[in-house]
């Protein structure tokens, strides 16, 4: 599988690869900057990965457009669940957003408080450092 | 003559059954189909939760995206 890019990917693999050994009911994970920029991916380099990048910034804005509609200044996290399994979305800190994806039957409670208590490190790992 | 009433309330239980069968395979997936495309749920920064109507254009269009990317993951 392919990750991050740069020379921060290393501790953003951690991180992410850490969320995965944590919360054994993720099957893939994202990380798109605060600019947009799809930071890691579990696709390989190519046309999925493009167009994984692409849905995940819509949907950032639709959910940003959402909360804006309700006088909010930010999703805190997202949980969609299709008969195709759930989707998951945590917002960082710093601007940026986690993803994941479960199977429908997963709980996604338990996978939302573990994304959630790694975004501290993950923010971190995304400015390059670890202090 | 008895034998034949036999067979016609033979045939007959079976035609009801197939029905009562056929009838709960269609309620499951009339079920299946309201649950399965649409629960979004937004928690926003002060706590509190939106949950946009499951049919609404938001949700489907919520549902739409993360199907996109249920299909290969992300």
């Amino acid at each position: 599988m392919e990750r991050g890019e740069g020379p921060e990917s290393g501790s953003l693999e951690q991180v992410v690869e850490g969320l995965r050994s944590l919360s054994g009911e993720v099957e893939s994970c994202a990380v798109l900057s605060p600019g947009g920029e799809l930071l890691y991916s579990s696709h390989l380099e190519g046309v999925e990965r493009e167009r994984v990048g692409a849905v995940l910034r819509a949907l950032s804005e639709a959910v940003r457009d959402a909360a804006r509609r309700h006088g909010k200044e930010r999703a805190e996290q997202v949980r969609i669940r299709t008969e195709l399994g759930c989707l998951l979305m945590v917002s960082l800190e710093n601007g940026g957003a986690l993803f994941a994806t479960t199977s429908p039957q997963a709980r996604t409670g338990l996978v939302l408080y573990d994304m959630r208590s790694i975004r501290g490190e993950l923010v971190k790992a995304m400015r390059g450092g670890r202090g | 003559m008895s034998g034949r009433r036999g067979l016609r309330l033979l045939l007959a239980g079976a035609l009801a059954g197939g029905a009562l069968v056929g009838l709960a395979a269609i309620g499951r997936l009339r079920s299946k189909g309201e649950v399965a495309g649409e629960e979004v749920e937004i928690t926003f920064e002060d706590g509190t939760t939106y949950l946009p109507d499951p049919g609404s254009p938001e949700s489907r269009e919520l549902a739409g995206m993360a199907d996109r990317v249920l299909e290969v993951g992300v």
